[in-house]
């Protein structure tokens, strides 16, 4: 499953589990997200092998990727992690938020056994066992379920933002979901609410980078997933 | 009652998705082409998302229902 959509899923996860404080369900969206953590290596070999796309993968993805991080070991530092992240929610609120994150982190590992292709298994008791764990028919990550995910996440991101006041961009910081919900919300009306033409168009200007945005990230999620809706 | 069913539904999957990604390998079996395992992930896998994404609704619903005040 792609990266946005776990992130999507584990904060819809933390809003469904009533986590009252933006915090707590960034630490636990983040968690949802964190086993992909291991992208790291791919990128520092990408700089290392000089942008060698092919020996980065054969030396270094093929080989990281999933094992060290997809497993419970890394469920128990994704929970150790996020109960030092909540501590200012005193004991019984920061064990609550670390529980969500590791639940987080343990759906992750499932997802991407049955959606995350059958040649990527993951090692669920590493380091005492390299034991891998993987589904012979688990769909690969350009395939139309994973495609239907992702769209799904951004139209539910859309929607819960116009309504509820609050979004998943909640991951990348308060303002940045204020700032996508006001013109979610503003967009209800035909000037966006706004009387002054001015601040109408630049309401209108807003909304294009937000759609052109969308856009542009949809395409860099699936271009390289060699997706053609067209074939 | 159906928003309780669901939340019950989305409690057990999540325990379901937990179970079938740790302890089915250990427990079970690790044949990756276990026909019983496909069946049950891709059941528990579409439960999880499908009582998440009512969840979901039923908040939007609730919000959409509360009576707004001022403008």
């Amino acid at each position: 499953m792609q990266g946005p959509s776990h992130l999507v899923i584990s904060w819809f996860y933390a809003e469904a589990s009533s986590l009252e404080q933006a915090r707590d369900r960034r630490i636990v969206a983040w968690a949802g997200l964190a086993p992909d953590i291991d992208v790291v290596a791919y990128i520092a070999a990408l700089v290392y092998y000089r942008l060698d796309k092919d020996l980065a993968f054969e030396n270094v993805w093929r080989v990281v990727h999933h094992r060290y991080t997809h497993g419970l070991a890394f469920v128990v530092l994704t929970g150790v992690v996020a109960y030092w992240l909540a501590g200012a929610r005193g004991r019984r609120g920061s064990v609550r938020v670390a529980a969500l994150a590791m639940l987080a982190s343990g759906i992750h590992n499932f997802l991407d056994v049955a959606a995350g292709g059958p040649t990527w298994p993951i090692y669920p008791l590493w380091p005492l066992s390299d034991a891998a764990w993987h589904a012979s028919w688990s769909w690969t990550i350009g395939e139309w379920p994973n495609i239907v995910v992702l769209v799904a996440c951004l139209a539910a991101t859309l929607a819960y933002g116009k309504v509820m006041g609050r979004s998943p961009m909640e991951c990348f910081g308060d303002r940045a979901d204020g700032w996508i919900v006001r013109i979610l919300q503003q967009g209800s009306d035909a000037h966006g609410g706004a009387t002054d033409p001015a601040a109408a168009r630049a309401l209108q200007r807003r909304r294009i980078v937000i759609w052109t945005a969308l856009v542009l990230a949809t395409i860099a999620i699936l271009a390289p997933l060699g997706f053609n809706p067209f074939q | 009652m159906i928003a309780r069913a669901c939340a019950v539904l989305f409690r057990l999957s999540v325990a379901s998705c937990i179970f079938l990604a740790f302890g089915w390998p250990l427990l079970v079996s690790r044949d990756p082409a276990d026909e019983v395992f496909r069946v049950v992930a891709i059941a528990s896998l579409v439960a999880f998302l499908g009582s998440l994404a009512c969840e979901i609704a039923f908040r939007m619903a609730r919000r959409a229902d509360e009576p707004r005040v001022g403008g």
